[in-house]
């Protein structure tokens, strides 16, 4: 009994992976191959063991008041969204969603602060599509960049399912939140490490990425109400 | 406007009632986010984040499965997307200060389980210890883990004899 069984296939055998021909053979040969029969049983042991683990691993501390307080500033915020989907062209206007105007005081504290800055412009256009990720300035720009292009992909391809002026309001604040970011990135150009800024532009990258999410489940729901 | 007052006061009740869907299944979620991440603050972050998606998602689950293994299966895919996005690899050390978290259920497991064995898996290369996490620990098929991580399912084997051989060359 020189030619042992592989590895692999008395891994195979220990999951019922084998076909009846081969799992046949491979069981005979176990019987009568002590070194095999001792893999084989090593292979089922820790199979045991990992099944035995506990499936249950309570976290240390009740994440449910985050998990509610989420879920209620989704709710808020999405009241926003749909608002703009139900309120006459007319009054529309007048509606100031919650992203615009925490975009509007990005955007102001940065231009208050940093307006004397000459470092190099960026395009919100440019910032829109990505590119302004290109160079990081702060850390964790390329995986934002990366989270908003998927994001803006899906919502150019769900966008359909909206109104259209409720896209004209989500591109709005696009818009808004992307001139907070560029400005914010200027301000960090000449002041790099500055964690006040690196803050504000983590903030606007996040504010970004939760409206774009937003629209994207609003234009989902639609799709699934039809 | 009623449309959308009344449309927040029945999201404000969903989520009131969400309590008791968190309260069943944290135990279950936060363990898999824990072996999956390796990190006690990551995999709690991703379990709240597992918990928000699936509220907002609730209207898309179909009786097809149980909600627990629909649930299950979000957070496969939201621990893996987080992996993707935030590319956080780096992170993936498991602490002493995490280990206890595994430890405190010691007394109702045999003494050859648990912390060595936690310990062995954490440090599994990524991709064969979510292999056996999912295969080992959780039951998921094969073909299961291939359409969920988008390998072939000959990977998956193999994936997962690398990893069951370096877990014992680890506890050995």
């Amino acid at each position: 009994m020189t030619t042992h069984i592989s590895e692999e296939l008395l891994s195979d055998l220990a999951d019922g992976e084998l076909g009846s021909e081969h799992r046949a053979s491979a069981l005979a040969h176990v019987e009568a191959c002590p070194q095999c029969r001792r893999e084989l049983e090593a292979i089922r042991s820790i199979k045991a063991d990992l099944a035995a683990l506990p499936k249950e691993q309570a976290p240390a501390r009740d994440l449910w008041p985050g998990i509610r307080g989420r879920l209620e500033a989704s709710a808020r915020s999405k009241v926003d969204l749909r608002a703009a989907e139900v309120i006459p062209v007319g009054t529309r206007r007048r509606l100031v969603p919650l992203a615009v105007a925490a975009g509007l005081v990005l955007v102001a504290g940065a231009s208050i602060l940093f307006s004397q800055r000459t470092a190099h412009r960026a395009t919100p256009e440019r910032a829109h599509r990505g590119e302004t990720h290109a160079l990081e300035i702060a850390p964790g720009e390329k995986e934002y960049g990366r989270a908003l292009e998927e994001l803006r992909r899906d919502f150019d391809q769900r966008r359909s399912e909206l109104r259209p002026e409720t896209v004209e309001v989500v591109e709005q604040n696009l818009r808004l939140i992307d001139q907070a970011i560029v400005r914010t990135r200027e301000a960090l150009a000449t002041d790099p490490g500055s964690p006040d800024l690196t803050l504000l532009l983590s903030s606007a990258y996040e504010m970004e990425i939760e409206l774009l999410r937003q629209a994207n489940d609003i234009a989902q729901e639609h799709q699934e109400a039809i | 406007m009623g449309t959308v007052a009344a449309r927040t006061s029945a999201d404000k009740s969903d989520a009131e009632q969400f309590a008791s869907v968190y309260a069943a299944h944290v135990g279950r979620i936060h363990a898999l986010c824990l072996r999956l991440t390796g990190a006690r603050d990551h995999a709690e972050e991703l379990t709240q984040e597992v918990f928000v998606r699936a509220f907002e998602r609730r209207h898309s689950f179909r009786e097809e499965s149980t909600f627990f293994t629909w649930l299950h299966r979000l957070a496969v895919n939201v621990v893996l997307e987080d992996r993707r996005k935030a590319n956080r690899r780096e992170l993936r050390v498991m602490i002493a200060e995490d280990l206890e978290a595994h430890d405190r259920d010691a007394s109702s497991r045999p003494a050859h389980l648990g912390l060595d064995l936690e310990k062995a898996i954490a440090q599994l290369p990524e991709g064969a210890r979510t292999v056996l996490i999912l295969h080992d620990v959780e039951g998921y098929q094969h073909d299961e883990i291939a359409s969920l991580l988008d390998i072939a399912i000959g990977t998956s084997k193999a994936q997962l004899f690398r990893a069951r051989k370096l877990l014992r060359e680890v506890l050995e």
